[in-house]
């Protein structure tokens, strides 16, 4: 199982990573474990796409999933969160300036996107468009019961898992930089590249960093 | 935008007044929190600080007309914020 991490804002770079990464992973199931307060929403939209395209994707909210994050972990086929966790939705905003016809064309922009969220929730929820647009124009705000009783998750899981995964996340903090370089190389794989690098620091930079798959085949 | 939220324990410390005079005033409507988790009776309840002097009046019985009001986040930076304040409120409300 891959697990893949949204830990911060959402933004475009951020958004072609997962999308890239999820690709990657296309057919495999990929837990994406979410901690984010939103971002952009043309970012958050082009996430959400890709999790709905790969369709094998649980979201687990480990803490607080806002504003466009809940729209990607909607998204989602399963969609899990911690008991402590935080849920929010609201709708889209944003800061602009131009004449009166660019800020038409803005506010209509910034419409269609907020109905693209509404469809997003419904699909996930089955409330209707109104009920949606109601709770998102209150910014409403949920704990893990309430997000469950509404639909927008599936089951809860206990706190302490979630502090177990940021602490794990802590502890091996090169786990997440491992996962967004893409999947990891098979035992021959990796033997056939360490045997193409030239002898050298290099050479054995690589050993060192791959000595325990390294020597599992020496050991078959 | 750097807007500060405060829980409700907080504001009745700020008040000098017990935490159920708060959720009083809250039932009441005299006081409005910025927002709220959860429907359940025991829901965390936030304050925007730039509220605080009204709602200080409000609790003290200097005003009566209802203070604080429901604030929409406009920014990333007030939801985090936001969400601290709720976290930090979910902590008072569970023993």
């Amino acid at each position: 199982m891959k697990v893949l991490e949204l830990f911060e804002e959402i933004d475009t770079q951020r958004a072609k990573g997962l999308s890239a990464n999820l690709d990657r992973y296309k057919g495999e199931p990929v837990i994406l474990r979410i901690n984010s307060p939103g971002g952009s929403v043309t970012a958050g939209m082009l996430m959400a796409d890709a999790v709905q395209r790969h369709g094998r994707v649980t979201a687990e909210i480990v803490g607080l999933a806002a504003s466009m994050a809940t729209v990607v972990s909607s998204a989602a086929k399963e969609t899990r969160m911690a008991s402590t966790g935080l849920f929010m939705i609201h709708n889209p905003w944003m800061a602009t300036e131009g004449d009166a016809r660019q800020l038409r064309k803005e506010a209509e922009a910034l419409e269609k996107f907020g109905a693209s969220l509404v469809t997003y929730y419904v699909n996930k929820t089955r409330k209707t468009r109104p009920e949606i647009q109601q709770l998102m124009d209150a910014e409403t705000w949920f704990d893990a019961v309430q997000a469950k009783e509404s639909r927008f998750v599936d089951s809860i899981f206990q706190a302490a898992d979630a502090r177990a995964a940021i602490r794990w996340k802590a502890r091996f903090p090169g786990i997440s930089a491992r996962l967004q370089k893409g999947p990891q190389k098979t035992p021959d794989q990796l033997a056939r590249q360490y045997m193409a690098l030239p002898a050298g620091p290099t050479r054995q930079e690589f050993f060192q960093r791959h000595k325990t798959t390294l020597f599992s085949l020496l050991s078959k | 935008m750097n807007t500060r939220f405060i829980t409700t324990a907080e504001l009745a410390r700020q008040a000098e007044c017990s935490v159920a005079k708060v959720i009083n005033h809250i039932t009441e409507g005299l006081l409005v929190p910025a927002g709220r988790a959860g429907a359940a009776q025991n829901a965390a309840f936030i304050f925007d600080e730039r509220d605080l002097p009204d709602l200080l009046k409000t609790l003290s019985g200097e005003s009566g007309a209802p203070a604080g009001r429901s604030r929409q986040s406009r920014d990333v930076d007030t939801v985090r914020h936001k969400a601290q304040a709720f976290l930090r409120a979910t902590t008072e409300v569970q023993p």
